[in-house]
């Protein structure tokens, strides 16, 4: 099988804390991968050296075939590569379709009318307020909106990093179903989450991160039977 | 508009640009300075503008990007803002040595043109510099709110991390910041040097703490804020000077500053704290 996305070893450090440690991973054209661990198990940080906006120390991080270590993070984002960070950061002194159209700056020159009119028949909640500020926006609409928007940078991997955090059960099946669908259009996704439960009924294949080492891997249904694993990091329940 | 230029590289970067004012003082002593030596004014100001343009991506390099590189996140440190008070000192030295100290009066090309509205006497070059900040601001808002490169600045001014991930090229886009402080200092040193037809190496500072009065005013980080501030601060002395002299035109500006500090801290038109809750 051919790797779209192939971590080797990688560490992160910020200065003694040593975030992640030699840590190996990979996503294949189409898969759901997911990352899990409690909080500081280095999740974010793995995230933000995959898409280099902090430093992996050691190892590569290979990209549809080429070594993109000493790429820029907008160089990264440009060639497909795309975050949707931790608490959605949408721009709140942007409206709405500014933020959309922040989306679509790594591809230069592009008119994304129409490509935000289709984001808009999808949310139509998005469009209501598409000319308000992202503040007025509740969480889940926050959440929409920073996924529509790394959408638009036509990514070939998308990576979330806790999406379901502070949405209502509701809010987060819906947001469960986005992905799967974003997915079926042919996005490979990786996919940071403590909501194991969720994560593990969706995802092709997990990985278990503890104080930044990978302590497990395997298919959902693998890492539920682990039952060591079940009790310490996958809620037990 | 050293107000505009203040609020812009402290909106953008969070960071208290003490060279400003240094800019605003070398652009005039330029275009005095060449203008004195028998070029055209204009000549002498395009080469003051150029100059603190330049010497605007210098300062960029050595401030900001220096302390960033080596500390990580220049914005967390004071250390850009003493590095910038650092400049302001060198550049006002490197010209008192140049010309000296002394006032120096320039041949405004626009001496005589003035007319009178109610006793209070307006000169054609201020109404141009009125006329020209107002037009500027407009297109800087514009810029700002229509552009792909407006909304790139805007998206490092709120969310520098987030704006990477959209892909925005932070190192890169910082020096237009600072090349656009360096214009708006300059024009005004420009405008400054013929409306009052005298220069010295100390105008920064007269001119500093009135921005930096009219930023607070109209808001920190806020441009439009910044514009309304530097214009009520403008009208402020012309009016207590009109009515009370000049020797007490920092009372009533500085006066009004302290009183909106009190009531409304985040100044007339802001909406974010100082520092804090921006990035
Ligand atoms: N910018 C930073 N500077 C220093 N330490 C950090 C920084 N970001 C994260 N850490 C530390 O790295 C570890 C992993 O954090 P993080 O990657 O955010 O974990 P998670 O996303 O799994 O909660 C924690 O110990 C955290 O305190
Ligand atoms: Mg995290």
């Amino acid at each position: 099988m051919t790797m779209l996305l192939n971590i080797e070893e990688i560490d992160v450090r910020y200065g003694r804390n040593h975030a992640v440690k030699d840590v190996s991973l990979n996503i294949a054209d189409g898969e759901i991968v997911t990352v899990l661990g409690a909080n500081g198990a280095g999740k974010s940080s793995l995230l933000k050296a995959i898409q280099g906006t902090v430093k992996s120390t050691n190892g590569s991080i290979i990209f549809k075939g080429e070594n993109i270590n000493r790429w820029s993070a907008p160089k990264r984002v440009q060639s497909g590569l795309v975050m949707v960070p931790e608490g959605r950061q949408i721009f709140i002194s942007m409206t709405v379709e500014e933020n959309l159209l922040m989306g679509a700056y790594s591809r230069k020159n592009v008119d994304v009318t129409n490509e935000i009119e289709t984001i808009f028949e999808r949310f139509p909640n998005l469009k209501e307020r598409r000319n308000m500020s992202a503040a007025v926006l509740s969480g889940g609409e926050q959440q929409m909106l920073a996924i529509s928007r790394a959408l638009l940078a036509r990514p070939t991997v998308i990576m979330l990093d806790e999406p379901s955090l502070g949405l209502s059960p509701i809010l987060v099946k819906q947001l469960f179903e986005l992905i799967k669908e974003i997915n079926s259009e042919g996005l490979s996704i990786l996919l940071v989450e403590q909501n194991t439960h969720m994560a593990l009924q969706y995802a092709d294949r997990g990985y278990v991160l503890e104080l930044g080492n990978i302590v497990a891997s395997g298919t959902p249904a693998d890492l539920l039977a682990d039952e060591k694993l079940a009790k310490a990091y996958l809620g037990g329940d | 508009m050293v107000a505009v230029a203040f609020t812009l590289t402290i909106g953008m970067l969070n960071f208290l640009n003490f060279t400003i004012p240094a800019l605003f003082m070398v652009a005039a002593m330029i275009t005095w300075a060449a203008t004195a030596a028998g070029l055209h004014w204009l000549v002498g100001a395009s080469i003051g503008m150029f100059v603190s343009i330049i010497a605007s991506l210098i300062i960029e390099r050595f401030t900001y990007r220096y302390m960033k590189a080596k500390y990580g996140d220049a914005t967390e440190h004071a250390l850009p803002l003493v590095s910038s008070l650092g400049f302001l000192i060198i550049f006002e030295h490197v010209v008192i040595m140049i010309w000296g100290t002394d006032p120096m009066s320039f041949d405004s090309p626009f001496a005589h043109a003035q007319f009178k509205i109610g006793g209070i006497i307006f000169g054609i070059p201020q109404l141009i510099s009125l006329g020209l900040s107002i037009l500027l601001v407009f297109g800087l808002s514009l810029l700002l709110k229509r552009t792909r490169l407006g909304r790139a600045l805007r998206s490092i001014a709120e969310k520098p991390d987030t704006a990477t991930l959209m892909g925005v090229d932070v190192g890169r886009i910082v020096p237009v910041v600072f090349m656009m402080t360096g214009f708006l200092c300059a024009l005004a040193g420009i405008l400054f040097t013929i409306n009052y037809k005298n220069v010295s190496p100390y105008i920064g500072d007269h001119v500093a703490t009135n921005a930096i009065a009219g930023m607070v005013i109209g808001g920190l980080g806020n441009i439009w804020g910044a514009i309304a501030g530097g214009l009520i601060i403008g009208m402020v002395e012309v009016l207590s000077i009109h009515f009370w002299g000049a020797d007490i035109i920092k009372v009533p500006v500085w006066g009004l500053m302290l009183l909106i500090l009190v009531f409304r801290p985040a100044g007339l038109f802001g909406h974010t704290q100082i520092g804090k809750g921006k990035f």
